[in-house]
């Protein structure tokens, strides 16, 4: 059985707490869910990798592996990882109304969990970890009943005491527990939150923040 | 947006201009070269390895690693911002109504559903 994200073995001294998160993330991809088998979510990580790898291409010149998703799970993936900051809400609603409300929560939690888990590998100047096999265990799909209209594109759970973002994926709160297992880790540290306002890790908050915001920037995003 | 408030909290003068693009980076420690590094990453950049070296120089390779894992879970959190296209929070709405403004952020795309 193959060991994914051995960082200790490659040399990097990345904090346990981080490996467990995207061990974690691995085998939550590689389970079968309420809205799309293994096999489904593995490609739909391939898919976002290719994408967002290719980012810097235009759109019509990018190259992709063969898929059996639909059309529409492609497109969403694809635009999610290379061209986020293009969607608006007639797009979100196209892609909702053609892969189910959950089931795009599910994929939009998948592109971006694997667009972290790559990009951290590409910071530390390793190879993108190889995607996992599908095992036989199954992810919890359960929706969460206390959601209402926020002015997302998405309900989302309220009311909700944390920053806006964190409650994102909270329509299927595994996919969200998937997600912001790894913003936990590597963003905030365990002991840490979104709203502590000072913290004592090796960068100093406005080292963080500085950071952060021009990834954001960047990335043309606006939240 | 959080830089703004959390700057505050240690009474520390960033200037915003710097997650944009413009000076003032140089006012946060080793600032000049993590957002040469954030920038390389995000990009995609041919520079990366180089950005990352003069970063591991400057601060180490334990900050290294905490300045990556930053820089890439914010990859993951500007897509989820992005696809599900979630409002600002109303107090960071009401906070930085002048920076925005300032910035030019209020013209990205996504502020259309951002701002409610």
């Amino acid at each position: 059985m193959q060991i994914h994200f051995n960082y200790p073995a490659e040399g990097f001294g990345v904090r346990e707490e981080i490996m467990h998160a995207h061990r974690s993330s691995w085998r939550t991809l590689a389970s079968a869910s309420g809205f799309w088998t293994a096999q489904q979510r593995i490609e739909i990580a391939e898919q976002a990798r290719a994408a967002r790898s290719q980012r810097s291409e235009l759109s019509f010149n990018r190259d992709y592996p063969a898929s059996e998703l639909s059309p529409a799970a492609l497109e969403a993936a694809r635009t999610i990882a290379a061209d986020a900051k293009k969607i608006n809400r007639a797009w979100a609603q196209q892609q909702t109304e053609a892969v189910g409300l959950a089931a795009y929560v599910e994929l939009a939690a998948i592109v971006a969990s694997v667009a972290a888990i790559d990009a951290f590998a590409e910071a530390l100047g390793r190879p993108h970890e190889v995607l996992p096999q599908p095992n036989n265990e199954t992810v919890d799909s359960t929706l969460n009943e206390s959601v209402a209209d926020i002015g997302a594109y998405l309900p989302m759970q309220e009311p909700w005491p944390n920053p806006n973002v964190s409650r994102a994926y909270s329509l299927v709160p595994t996919a969200n527990a998937m997600f912001f297992g790894n913003v936990q880790v590597m963003y905030t540290g365990k002991d840490r939150g979104f709203n502590d306002l000072v913290w004592d890790g090796p960068l100093s908050r406005p080292q963080a923040e500085l950071l952060a915001a021009r990834v954001s920037s960047v990335n043309e995003c606006f939240y | 947006m959080l830089l703004r408030a959390s700057s505050k909290a240690v009474a520390l003068q960033v200037q915003e201009e710097a997650t944009m693009g413009g000076d003032g980076s140089a006012l946060v420690e080793a600032g000049e070269e993590l957002v040469a590094f954030g920038e390389a990453l995000t990009l995609g950049s041919d520079e990366l390895d180089a950005a990352r070296a003069r970063l591991r120089s400057k601060v180490g390779e334990a900050t290294l690693i905490e300045a990556a894992a930053i820089a890439a879970i914010f990859n993951g959190l500007v897509r989820t911002a992005d696809a599900t296209g979630i409002p600002l929070d109303k107090s960071m709405q009401d906070a930085t109504v002048q920076v925005r403004e300032r910035l030019g952020i209020n013209d990205f795309a996504g502020a259309q559903n951002t701002l409610g």
